[in-house]
């Protein structure tokens, strides 16, 4: 009898945590995996036929289909596995037309996912594969696979480990949203900006460590530059710019953007020799805009704000590890806030200001320099401080002379509640007054970053309970 | 007693819980081969073999099912609480090109595209948004959350309020010198 207890014990167990833990699977992102295939967002070129989209929920898995017999009977299947949800792309279901290449079809029935790939050497691998994970199931369209046709435009790729699943779109917003699902909103960092006559004479230079193409501010795609060809530009008067050296001169009107060439953006990094700076690469996008209203040209940066946090330059991160939690999720907490709510920076083009003037901001080379800053931010990462539906925006001050300050005390407002005077002994000052703390811009409401140190450092708080305790009645919100 | 009444209870509980479990397990394990988007059902039969091919421009060879990196889980984007009604977010971050007008007006009001109007004065004087529009300049300028609460456009005291809350926050962040 006891045996057969414990068995069933087991038995139980089993279920209740193989069932139950993986309730939430299906949460869970699409990583990107690179450009599948090339076809068209609509059937302007001539021969094109929409290639329909399916979603299994049973499977957790998209399908495409070219046939329009294929699309009646999922349609019309009674038990239906699969529901339709529009047109996916457009191209040919056939190979009459020149350069156009067969996608092949895979099937896995241990992951339940459909597969597309045009390369040959994937579909000979997959082939030859002695597991047999996908089964080749035959030529589900043509596409191309280099966009050398007019109007071709980029399929991407997806994949979702959770449900395992591959996912193909053709639309940018699309994939923006997916990408950014895994690393938060994109973000607009000023780095530093020009006088049109400083334009004028030294010229903006930029390059990158894999293929980047330019962009006017229409989005229009003026050239696709190899990654180690050296861009310039210069202000060329009457707000334009002129962009030179990888390629023949052209003038754009007020704006340039610099991003990458096969829609992966996250792994894009751009050296922009910055003027007097050792801190010259960033990840992301970057931009060059002439401001109206300052007359100035702003370099700006646009990355996830994941990848921001990366680059803080507040901390190195050598302190305690829950120090570096808690620093990172108030710098995420505030430029989650900026992202939304900003309209300091507005005419200029950006949200956040790269300087001391806000949230010092080094980028790439920061990242490399100091790799605990990441750690801490992958180990609190997309979490936020919210007081209720409000976004907790908490200035942090580096000493206090033993209380922190409320904001109503500090700035008048009673919309603040989160920012309450507490106790802070641990951040207290040893020598200056509280003259002397304000005198030297300690505002002392929110955080006290020493006192937060201390407390992960000598009393062994965690980074929860330390924002919890400087910042009232707050939640630690997951927001992506 | 007690020791017949746990096991029963156990396998009444184990037998429910397979009851409910059978469709999960069916349904994952052995799914019958119901209608499919096989390929070979589909385009035109007359397709011809496949012609030499050559990885897609950025298909990355290593990108063969089976060799998935891990990739960071994530849970669903929550909600966010959108400050504006009218003006999305959206909108702003187009920089309210996609209005004319009285709106265009308003949207750069809101977005922060309006110059803040430093010597603004009279307020009192004026009526419905351009009177908004002056506590707003003047709330900001003064950084005056109570001239803000005087503002009657939702929109507009949000980011009367908003901007004075930035601006403190910023004029103080860069005195930071936090431990490192």
């Amino acid at each position: 009898m006891a045996k057969i207890l414990k068995l069933s014990s087991v038995f139980l167990a089993f279920f209740f945590f193989y069932f139950l833990g993986t309730a939430h699977a299906s949460a869970a992102g699409y990583a990107y995996k690179g450009i599948a295939f090339y076809a068209f967002e609509n059937n302007s070129a001539t021969g094109t036929l929409p290639v329909y989209k399916f979603y299994s929920a049973s499977r957790g898995d998209y399908s495409y289909t070219i046939s329009e017999s294929a699309k009646a009977k999922l349609i019309a299947d009674p038990k239906k596995i699969y529901a339709y949800k529009g047109i996916a792309f457009y191209t040919y279901n056939n190979n009459s037309v020149a350069n156009t290449l067969p996608v092949y079809q895979f099937w896995s029935s241990s992951r339940q996912d459909y597969y597309y790939t045009i390369s040959e050497s994937t579909k000979a691998k997959l082939i030859a594969d002695p597991k047999k994970l996908y089964a080749y199931k035959g030529i589900a369209f043509y596409a191309y696979n280099d966009n050398s046709i007019a109007n071709t435009l980029p399929v991407y790729q997806f994949w979702n480990a959770s449900i395992q699943d591959y996912y193909y779109t053709i639309s940018e917003d699309e994939k923006d949203k997916l990408m950014f699902a895994t690393y938060g909103k994109e973000i607009s960092v000023g780095l530093w900006s020009y006088s049109k006559n400083d334009l004028s004479s030294d010229a903006f230079q930029i390059e990158a460590n894999k293929d980047y193409e330019i962009k006017d501010n229409t989005g229009k795609v003026l050239a696709k530059i190899a990654g180690n060809s050296l861009t310039k530009v210069k202000y060329a008067g009457n707000y334009k710019l002129r962009i030179y050296n990888s390629i023949s001169d052209i003038l754009v009107d007020r704006e340039v953007q610099f991003e990458s060439s096969d829609g992966n953006n996250l792994n894009l990094i751009f050296n922009v020799h910055r003027p007097n700076s050792t801190y010259d690469e960033y990840r992301g996008k970057i931009k060059l805009r002439y401001s109206d209203t300052s007359q100035k040209i702003w370099v700006i940066n646009l990355l996830p704000l994941e990848q921001y946090v990366w680059g803080i330059g507040e901390i190195t991160g050598t302190g305690d590890e829950d120090y570096n939690r808690t620093m990172t999720t108030a710098f995420r907490t505030y430029a989650y806030w900026k992202i939304l709510y900003s309209t300091k920076y507005a005419t200029e083009g950006f949200k956040v200001d790269g300087t001391p003037n806000n949230q010092i901001y080094r980028g790439y080379e920061w990242e490399l320099a100091y790799p605990r800053i990441k750690d801490a931010a992958i180990y609190t990462q997309g979490k936020i401080a919210k007081y209720g539906s409000d976004i907790a925006l908490s200035p942090y001050s580096s000493w206090t002379d033993g209380r922190t300050r409320s904001f109503e005390e500090r700035w008048g407002s009673t919309d603040y509640p989160w920012c309450q005077s507490v106790k802070d002994s641990y951040g207290k000052n040893p020598t200056m007054t509280t003259s002397q703390l304000f005198a030297a811009g300690n505002h002392m409401v929110g955080i006290s970053a020493h006192g937060a140190l201390k407390l992960a450092t000598d009393y062994g708080w965690d980074w929860n309970k330390i924002l919890g305790y400087y910042l009232h009645d707050i939640t630690i919100v997951k927001t992506y | 007693m007690r020791s017949k009444i746990f096991p029963i209870i156990l396998i009444a509980a184990t037998i429910g819980l397979a009851f409910y479990a059978y469709p999960i397990i069916k349904g994952r394990y052995f799914q019958t081969k119901e209608v499919r988007l096989d390929a070979s059902s589909e385009p035109s039969s007359n397709a011809s073999a496949p012609i030499s091919a050559e990885t897609p421009a950025n298909a990355d060879e290593n990108n063969v099912p089976g060799n998935e990196e891990t990739i960071i889980d994530n849970q669903p984007v929550a909600p966010t609480t959108n400050v504006f009604s009218v003006i999305a977010k959206e909108d702003c971050d187009s920089e309210c090109k996609n209005f004319i007008g009285d709106k265009r007006d308003y949207c750069n009001e809101v977005c922060g595209f309006k110059t803040i109007n430093e010597n603004v004065a009279g307020c009192e004087n004026l009526n419905g948004l351009q009177k908004d529009y002056c506590l707003k300049d003047l709330g900001i300028t003064k950084k005056d959350f109570k001239i803000c609460e005087n503002i009657s456009d939702s929109n507009i005291k949000s980011t009367c309020k908003n901007r004075i809350m930035e601006d403190n926050v910023d004029d103080v962040m860069s005195n930071g010198n936090i431990p490192s």
